[in-house]
């Protein structure tokens, strides 16, 4: 049974579509000519000799292949970097286009091994960015770029990529602040595809089939149909002129509770939290963050001693931390006393937690217990924190 | 039908060639992936050297010591080495033919991997002398309590524990430097 039965399928589809063409003489009769071509025959003969001795080559490497291990890993290695590997920070594809420009690694897209960039499409016009995607870094093959500037209110580094083969699978990539909720790429077939953007505000994506349209959400939840202006560090400057808004009607559910305090409601994010729960989360002048249920109801979020995290209080069952970026592990004592420990969500932090609980620790990636200081430095606003 | 028959009816016969991939697709794929380490780049460069048999195939001649294996296995070294010069997989031969690119999900790419991986392991066990290789593949790869595998092979749970002891330590052995 075949591991690759589309490509057996393929390649007998191939070899049916060359036997129809004819066999190897209408092959070289079509390569070198007939014989009312004067030079021709001597180009055939050329031609020949070239393959015969191309021929060669694989024999005897197939002799060498059974009698040695062939060249290791190593040597492979050695001769071209990245060979065998997913894309590296600070790598940059080899097509001359990408000499140009900054490359930033996304990680992964659609579970695969990818990396996207941006480079300016002119040396002259260095705002007016386009995006390149490398689906397989391996492969270093280039894609096209093309710069959808203005086609969702005024996004101007926004471009939807097709590889150059038209693969069915289509990238897009946008820049958004880095603040922004979430981002969706809506399939060919209509389907939403939810994606966070990263700490750097970059955000791609691939599907089969291709994609069809972004969708964005505005930072502060509220879901609008218009465009509007928007700066937030980190994004270049002058690049960014707004999002695109969502081309749906907007969802009562989807909208920012209306209790949120006014303060907060710039810093709100909407998390898929607890199953079949809508919550939202944000923080207000510290970092300890609130949370509600479906039910809208208000809670409050009070913050520690240590100034981090804080004892959610609601009427609602479940509620969720949201915590720095750095916090890997967050130990949590019940009200009870007893205690769980939860891994922190790449993507910023949403741990389970019931009414009275406590946050007891915070730990970073090597196992560190973070203390204030550490929080403020990381960015978390001050207040609280003390 | 041996496999030099199969090269050269391919140019009259499309199905000899999908027999000929048949047979050969998971060595083939196994070579790259053993270089590579990669199932998504071992199923395209196994696409390449099958398109580049295919369109060499009218000019294979049966030589004797060289079986159309060996020439199989050459095309795909050479695709192998020429996509590592380019630092892209070569994919002249496919274009050529006008093969679309190979679309694989992960789950294809994950099945493609417990294939290569199991082969890796039979290729590891093979080296052992074969009770050794037998004890070690009930214990290591298939997880069997000793007691079962004393009682499947007829001898006692110590042998069983010994010849797991030696042909691990074997492995052991031959895998460092």
């Amino acid at each position: 049974m075949s591991d690759l039965p589309q490509l057996q399928d393929a390649l007998v589809a191939a070899a049916r579509r060359r036997a129809q063409r004819g066999g190897p003489a209408a092959w070289l009769a079509r390569r070198g000519g007939g014989p009312a071509r004067g030079l021709v025959p001597a180009v055939a003969v050329v031609a020949a000799l070239a393959i015969a001795v191309a021929m060669l080559l694989p024999r005897g490497a197939a002799e060498q292949e059974f009698s040695s291990a062939g060249p290791s890993l190593e040597r492979l290695a050695a001769l071209v970097p990245a060979f065998g590997r997913p894309a590296r920070e600070g790598d940059r594809p080899r097509w001359p286009g990408a000499q140009r420009g900054e490359w930033r690694l996304l990680g992964r897209v659609e579970g695969r091994r990818g990396w996207l960039g941006l480079v300016p499409a002119s040396a002259e016009d260095p705002e007016s960015l386009c995006f390149v995607a490398d689906w397989k870094p391996w492969a270093q093959e280039a894609v096209e770029c093309r710069p959808a500037a203005g086609r969702l209110g005024g996004l101007k580094p926004l471009g939807v990529v097709t590889h150059e083969e038209g693969r069915r699978t289509t990238f897009a990539m946008a820049v958004v602040p880095p603040r922004s909720d979430f981002v969706v790429f809506v399939t060919a077939e209509g389907r939403p595809l939810r994606v966070r953007p990263t700490a750097d505000g970059l955000v791609g994506r691939g599907a089969q089939g291709g994609l069809r349209d972004l969708q964005f959400k505005r930072p502060d939840g509220v879901l609008s149909a218009e465009p509007f202006a928007f700066r937030e560090p980190g994004v270049p400057p002058g690049l960014v002129d707004g999002y695109a808004a969502w081309r749906r009607e907007q969802s009562p559910a989807d909208r920012l509770p209306a209790n949120v305090p006014a303060r907060a409601r710039q810093t709100w994010r909407r998390i898929g939290g607890a199953p079949g729960v809508r919550q939202w989360m944000g923080w207000e002048d510290a970092f300890c963050v609130a949370a509600r249920g479906s039910g809208a109801t208000a809670v409050r979020c009070v913050a520690q001693d240590e100034g981090y995290g804080g004892v959610v209080t609601s009427a609602n069952r479940m509620h969720v931390f949201a915590l720095p970026d750095r916090v890997r592990t967050v130990d949590i004592v019940r009200e009870d006393g007893s205690g769980d420990r939860y891994e922190v969500e790449e993507n910023g932090a949403a741990v389970p937690a019931r009414s009275g609980d406590r946050v007891a620790r915070l730990l970073d990636a090597n196992g560190g217990v973070l203390k204030c200081r550490d929080l403020r430095a990381g960015g978390v606003p001050s207040g609280r924190c003390r | 039908v041996n496999d030099d028959e199969l090269v050269l009816a391919t140019p009259t016969d499309p199905e000899a060639f999908g027999m000929l991939y048949a047979r050969h697709e998971r060595a083939i794929c196994g070579f790259h992936h053993r270089r590579t380490r990669d199932a998504e780049l071992a199923a395209d460069l196994t696409a390449e050297t099958f398109a580049t048999a295919l369109l060499a195939a009218p000019r294979f001649r049966v030589r004797e010591g060289t079986p159309a294996i060996a020439w199989l296995f050459g095309i795909a070294r050479n695709v192998l080495l020429r996509s590592l010069e380019r630092s892209r997989v070569e994919d002249r031969a496919r274009r050529r033919l006008g093969m679309a690119p190979l679309e694989l999900s992960d789950a294809d790419l994950e099945a493609l991997e417990r294939v290569h991986a199991d082969d890796a392991v039979a290729r590891l066990l093979a080296t052992l002398p074969p009770e050794q290789a037998a004890a070690v593949r009930a214990r290591i790869v298939d997880d069997e309590p000793y007691a079962a595998t004393a009682a499947r092979l007829r001898v006692s749970e110590a042998v069983v524990r010994k010849r797991v002891s030696r042909g691990l330590e074997r492995l052991r052995s031959e895998a460092s430097p």
